[in-house]
């Protein structure tokens, strides 16, 4: 990175920061600082729910996901536009109409007090166990390309973060998200316009979207319906809206950012917003991943993307293997890029049996070259607990992208964690402050007193968050834990809100005895997936599995229990 | 622990009940939108799978 680099990072990343902090100055009351003005018009609650979900990983990773597997991974947002319209249509004004903080009280007024704590435990729980991540993940990926100390890139994207987020509350989380957004849009627009100029003159589009589809790159629906493969049609239709629906209708940091809208309308209309554009986002993300792959048949990669722990092993005892690894390597390249030219040629000829001739060989070499990959990645990591595919994208941003345009993507990069953890602090404490300090700890106290314990409370989470990434050692497996610990509470979650919405006869005592026993079966089921690998399915099917199994408990142990004396209460009366 | 009594369902009020976009006046309108967005995306996708496997 040059000088140019550095002042655009900076001046991009800290700007943003302290615009948030300008727009928010002068403080605010309790109401202001958990939902923000309230003043929100969709474009800009779409904007930042679109900015909570997509944290640094998503552009960083999500390339590195189309340059190794294709578009496949788009299936998992199948589920969204329904799931989204669910939520506009069921959970929104019912929040709106009991002026809810956070989305747990909803179950506190619905149910009973346990409840409300079972569903704020649960989403304390699992944020707080991947707090740190947000900021890890990109930090250990950028520290290690760029040559950064680990701890400092942490420790000050977690400093801008806690005091922006601290000082303005929700709103400065708004006001930020929106300009973070442009800056991540900017830059992926960018790096994907640069990119298509840079494939080979004389391969045309359709030439490179035929490359990337003899490679499998452009299978995008699967349709198959093993349910241990991870990312099918099914899954995306009938597993991944339960997931959906559990993510943005019941996690504090998704209700929050829709909470602070000015009306129905607007919060409803930025819901919808992101059920058009996200598919299209996620769809171009992969694609620059497909074209990063097909850009590198014809430029030659490193044998290892993250080349620093590539040379670490070059240069240490296995020197001699990694040497061999590499020449190997080269070789298949050079063939596979001289087989892939000549079946591009032979195409614009119209030469059908010289292009078929081509493509074998290219196909061939590519397997060559899949093999030398597969043994360098063994070579620096044999247990294959890392994935050098999150460094497709930035090594190739770092390489080949002009300075200046380095300093805004690494920039948006960061823009991304920001935006994710500013969302997810202000959540955290937002869910500490209303739904167990205020309502179990200190039920009577002033508007001040909670302003000053809820801002302790997201220092505090904030705390957590850089002292877990600091510790934190192996992010690929860390990611990976996280997600599965996500996919194991959010059913449950969702489930509680089902029965809440739905099933009116069925009371608290019910709910939360049927949800811990859902609980302990996603559990068993996960357990049983570890240990015996046949019986493993995709963490997607556990949301439908798992939301199921506390409606379905919950319902039948209220048949069980007497029936609540009060249960009218609960039935419109108006 | 008593549960507390959920205030009946206001109706919602006639400036939520209308979109603001233009075209799209009824809610109804604006779920069809989503939803023929998505088919759509779907097509295309399809069509890449299909053309290019």
């Amino acid at each position: 990175m040059s000088r140019l680099d550095y002042v655009v990072l900076l001046v991009t990343v800290l700007g943003i920061a302290l615009y948030g902090m300008w727009r928010t100055r002068g403080g605010t009351d309790l109401r202001g600082y958990l939902r923000g003005s309230e003043q929100s018009r969709w474009l800009a609650i779409g904007l930042s729910v679109m900015a909570t979900q997509a944290s640094a990983v998503t552009f960083l990773s999500t390339p590195g996901q189309g340059f190794e597997s294709g578009l496949g991974f788009v299936q998992i947002y199948f589920g969204m536009p329904l799931a989204l319209i669910l939520i506009a249509t069921v959970f929104l004004p019912r929040y709106r109409r009991l002026h809810v903080y956070t989305a747990y009280e909803y179950l506190g007024q619905r149910f009973d007090t346990k409840t409300r704590l079972l569903g704020a435990g649960i989403f304390l729980l699992q944020r707080g166990l991947g707090a740190g991540i947000t900021l890890y993940a990109p930090a250990i990926v950028l520290s290690t390309v760029l040559g950064w100390r680990l701890d400092l890139t942490i420790l000050c994207s977690g400093l801008v973060v806690i005091v922006y987020t601290v000082s303005g509350g929700s709103e400065a989380v708004n006001v930020t998200q929106k300009y973070q957004i442009g800056v991540i849009f900017a830059g992926m627009l960018a790096a994907l316009v640069i990119l298509v100029t840079k494939l080979p003159p004389g391969l045309s589009l359709p030439d490179a979207f035929a490359v990337a589809g003899n490679f499998h790159r452009l299978r995008a629906i699967n349709f198959s319906p093993d349910p241990r493969e991870r990312y099918t049609f099914w899954s995306g239709m009938l597993g991944a809206p339960f997931l959906m629906l559990a993510y943005f209708g019941t996690d504090q940091s998704q209700v929050q950012r829709y909470l602070s809208g000015a009306s129905l309308r607007e919060s409803r209309l930025g819901l919808m917003f992101n059920a058009v554009f996200k598919i299209p986002m996620q769809f171009f993300i992969l694609l620059l991943g497909v074209l990063l792959f097909v850009f590198y048949q014809f430029e030659r990669p490193p044998v290892y993307f993250n080349e620093v722990a590539w040379h670490e092993h070059a240069a240490g005892s296995e020197g001699a293997r990694a040497s061999a690894v590499e020449a190997a390597f080269a070789a298949a390249h050079q063939d596979e890029r001289a087989g892939l030219k000549a079946w591009v040629d032979a195409r614009h000829r119209g030469d059908t049996a010289g292009a078929d001739k081509a493509v074998a060989a290219a196909t061939a070499a590519r397997a060559r070259v899949d093999a030398a990959r597969q043994e360098a990645r063994h070579l620096v990591d044999p247990q294959g607990t890392t994935n050098d595919t999150d460094y497709v994208f930035i090594g190739f941003i770092l390489n080949h992208l002009p300075h200046g345009l380095i300093g805004l993507l690494v920039a948006a990069f960061f823009a991304a964690a920001l935006s994710a953890k500013a969302a997810e602090l202000n959540a955290l404490g937002s869910a500490s402050i209303v739904d167990v300090y205020q309502h179990v700890i200190r039920p009577q106290a002033s508007d001040a007193h909670y302003l000053m314990v809820s801002k302790r409370l997201t220092v505090l989470w904030g705390v957590v968050s850089v002292s877990f990434a600091l510790s934190a050692t192996l992010a690929e497996n860390l990611i990976q834990a996280v997600n599965i610990i996500g996919s194991i509470f959010y059913p449950i979650m969702l489930g509680l809100f089902i029965v809440g919405f739905f099933l009116r006869w069925i009371g608290g005592t019910a709910v939360f005895w049927g949800a811990l026993a859902a609980q302990a079966l996603v559990i068993c089921l996960f357990v049983l997936g570890k240990s015996l690998p046949r019986y493993e399915i995709s963490y997607i099917w556990f949301n439908p599995l798992g939301c199921a199994a506390c409606v379905v408990f919950s319902a039948l142990l209220q048949g069980t229990l007497r029936r609540p004396v009060n249960a009218g209460e609960l039935a419109p009366t108006a | 622990m008593k549960r507390a009594a959920v205030p009946p369902p206001a109706p919602e009020p006639v400036d939520d009940r209308l979109t603001g976009l233009p075209g799209f006046r009824s809610w109804r309108a604006v779920y069809t939108l989503v939803v023929a967005s998505f088919l759509l995306w779907l097509g295309l996708l399809l069509w890449l799978t299909r053309a290019y496997s």
